[in-house]
């Protein structure tokens, strides 16, 4: 009885021990991204330049925010972080988001022609749009699921 | 590609947390192979049967159409 005891406490050790590393994960990683980005605004003088940066980040923040919130929640509950169906749908999503991103650049550098835009403000719009195809598409299979049949 | 998971789980007074923390999957693996929306890999509906003690067949069915 005292050996089973120890083992439920070791194992809410080692829980505690794994949400703490997570949690110092995300601060870390989230105070980086907003150092680079105050350090990218401080030197750019474009106002769409740092509109582009903004959104990048929102929508790159977001879906991390997301993911991690998850997987906290899953370590906080004692289930996997990852599994065969999480990362079949982050397979899937990233797979069909490449494909779609395909015909995005090749929109992008048809209306190049038209319109007079910077390269660096075309390369930025890509990045916008292949970010959210990804994340869109990412829901759509979590909605939809992955029925190979 | 039918599943009585729900049908078994419900025999077996398990909720779908236990289920799934007895075949190390996420709760969310669980509802989505309840709802029929995902087919599990060869060593999930296997360790599935086990749990329920029953033949893959009884607990996975392929209908042809």
């Amino acid at each position: 009885m005292l050996s089973i005891s120890i083992f439920v406490l070791e194992i809410n050790n080692i829980k505690r021990y794994i949400m703490k590393k997570v949690s110092i994960g995300i601060t870390l990683v989230i105070l980086i991204v907003i150092g680079f980005f105050i350090f990218w605004i401080s030197r750019s003088d474009d106002i769409n330049d740092t509109i582009q940066t903004s959104l990048v980040l929102i929508i790159v923040l977001s879906f991390g925010f997301v993911v991690a919130f998850r997987r906290f929640i899953s370590v906080k509950k004692g289930e996997p972080t990852e599994d065969e169906l999480s990362k079949l749908f982050l397979q899937k999503a990233a797979a069909f988001s490449f494909y779609v991103s395909l015909y995005l650049w090749l929109i992008i550098s048809y209306f190049s022609h038209k319109f007079n835009f910077e390269t660096e403000q075309l390369i930025g719009y890509g990045i916008i749009g292949m970010a959210l195809i990804f994340v869109g598409s990412w829901y759509f299979f979590r909605i939809k699921g992955l029925n190979n049949d | 590609m039918t599943n009585q998971i729900k049908v078994f789980r419900a025999k077996f007074n398990l909720t779908q947390a236990e289920l799934a923390q007895k075949v190390n999957v996420r709760r969310e693996t669980i509802v989505f192979l309840e709802k029929n929306k995902y087919n599990p890999s060869l060593r999930l509906a296997y360790d599935l049967s086990r749990v329920f003690s029953v033949n893959i067949e009884e607990l996975f069915s392929f209908n042809k159409e």
